[in-house]
């Protein structure tokens, strides 16, 4: 009798964590977004890492990975771009040091919010043909900024310029130079022959 | 004879003889060394021939002895003396007092020493196969300092030494060591790797468990949890296992969990299984409903379950109906 009892209670204490949790999925989206925005602002240090990867977590084991993904997506995204927007309104030298910056910035980044959303990362992409969040990261560099019409040539021209400059005996930025050449190496090495090496090698014959 | 009494201290034994003169032949008491009693034998010919073997025994023909030895022969006492004789490093299947002789080309009489230095003794198995050593260095080292550390871990939890990070649980607070945290879970690593809360105020918290329940999953992190306190807190150990990825934990929960399957905890296990992806645990819970037929006993709850389930669940406990449904 007491064991009937329990079952029932136990099937209604079930019933009720998940009807409780779909009316606060919202809710728990909407601070992870936030986490993910703050990232990219540089202004987490407020953030307790428990409370999100817990957010994150109960998404994941309550069936939203599909929400939490998209959203993630989304969210990358749209702070993808708007770091397109500076890269592309830099000038001259800048550009290729606002590449730079915000190249390294969107690694740490990425690097954070998998750390924070490793549940899903190791839990609910591998039973879907998702991209890994790291990846998705890299990707989503490669489409959105290197990708774009006018990087290309002017990544190439500005890196070949310095080169120039250099064998012309000038002073360049060597530091800054690697980072970039590490960028592309990083994105794939046939990024980094595609885009530089083979004209590296041309303008370099023609010295 | 008083002169026969062999001494030993550990890997070392010594007999000394008061006086080999006009007897031709010798043998020691039998001295314990390793799961072996040992005789030394002397015999005065052209030469001194040195003898050691195992005593004729079960354990010598069974388990007889691979040894490692060296052996000297030396006068007593201080002064000049005659310098000792010391044989070669000898390594032997000692199995009677045939198997090894030494002969000493000297003319020792009287009063002498003669010491064997074991540098190694191993067990030779009767039916081939590899020697096991009789003095168990390192495994005995290992399970010495095994034992410690785990006392010195349980010392840190117990008496929070050192302890650098505290945890809030839902009905309180417990102090722990970050560096323990993040050698047992990645993610524990990770929350005190960025710059986030926990790593600058040294505080976690853990709303989602009691204190009961993360005293638990601490003390099995310091190694002294014990069975019972296992058992109690097992789902609320198999959630945290799987929210802070600690796999083996995981995998002690999900084996404790099929061990006491029954029709008042079937559902709910099954459940558990889906929710933290225990495949095991879930093919067990689906033997038991369908294989077995207890679905029959829980007809009701099965109602009710289905009202909440999962929809791949539900798709998955359909196809082992028809696996275990094969109408003739």
């Amino acid at each position: 009798m007491s064991g009937q009892k329990k079952r029932s209670f136990l099937n209604e204490a079930f019933k009720h964590q998940v009807v409780f949790f779909q009316e606060c999925v919202e809710k728990t989206w909407k601070i992870l977004e936030h986490a993910i925005h703050e990232i990219y602002n540089h202004n987490l240090s407020s953030f307790s890492f428990e409370e999100v990867y817990r957010h994150a977590y109960n998404m994941v084991v309550h069936n939203f990975g599909e929400k939490l993904y998209s959203g993630l997506l989304t969210t990358m995204t749209y702070h993808v771009k708007e770091m397109f927007k500076l890269i592309e309104a830099a000038q001259g030298e800048l550009f290729l040091e606002e590449l730079n910056r915000n190249w390294a910035e969107h690694n740490k980044a990425v690097q954070m919010i998998r750390d924070i959303l490793v549940y899903m990362d190791r839990n609910f992409i591998p039973s879907t043909p998702k991209t890994p969040v790291r990846e998705f990261g890299l990707n989503l560099w490669m489409d959105v900024v290197i990708d774009a019409s006018k990087t290309r040539s002017r990544l190439l021209d500005t890196l070949l310029e310095l080169v120039h400059r250099e064998m012309s005996g000038e002073v360049i930025n060597r530091g800054l130079m690697r980072n970039i050449i590490k960028m592309l190496m990083d994105l794939g090495f046939t990024v980094y022959q595609d885009d530089f090496e083979k004209h590296f090698l041309k303008v370099s014959a023609d010295f | 004879m008083a002169d026969s009494k062999v001494e030993t201290i550990s890997r070392l034994a010594q007999w000394r003889i008061e006086n080999f003169g006009p007897c031709s032949y010798k043998k020691s008491d039998p001295f314990r060394l390793g799961i072996w009693n040992w005789h030394f034998s002397i015999e005065k010919n052209r030469y001194l021939y040195i003898r050691l073997f195992p005593e004729p025994s079960r354990v010598s023909k069974e388990q007889p002895p691979l040894a490692r030895f060296v052996l000297r022969v030396s006068s007593p006492g201080p002064g000049p003396g005659r310098k000792p004789y010391i044989s070669p490093v000898h390594e032997r299947l000692l199995r009677t007092s045939e198997d090894f002789v030494w002969p000493v080309d000297s003319t020792f009489l009287g009063r002498f020493i003669i010491d064997v230095e074991f540098l190694d003794l191993k067990i030779c198995p009767s039916n081939g196969g590899e020697a096991s050593p009789v003095w168990p260095a390192d495994g005995l080292m290992q399970s010495v300092s095994t034992q410690s550390t785990l006392r010195c871990l349980s010392r840190m939890l117990d008496e929070g030494i050192h302890a650098d990070v505290t945890i809030n649980t839902a009905d309180g607070s417990l102090r722990a060591h970050k560096a323990i945290l993040s050698a047992t879970s990645p993610v524990f690593q990770s929350m005190f790797s960025h710059d986030l809360k926990e790593k600058e105020s040294s505080i976690i918290h853990i709303v989602d468990m009691s204190l009961e329940s993360c005293m638990a999953l601490l003390s099995y992190l310091y190694g002294t949890i014990k069975q019972e306190d296992f058992w109690k807190h097992r789902l609320a150990l198999l959630g945290a296992a799987d929210k802070y990825d600690i796999a083996d934990l995981k995998d002690a929960c999900e084996e404790s969990l099929l061990e006491d399957i029954n029709s008042t905890n079937v559902l709910e296990r099954l459940q558990d299984a889906w929710l933290y992806q225990l495949n095991k645990l879930k093919k067990g819970c689906l033997m038991y409903l369908f294989d077995f037929g207890k679905i029959y006993d829980v007809r009701e709850e099965v109602s009710n379950f289905f009202r909440h389930a999962d929809r791949e669940l539900m798709t998955e406990m359909f196809q082992e109906v028809l696996t275990v449904w094969k109408p003739v």
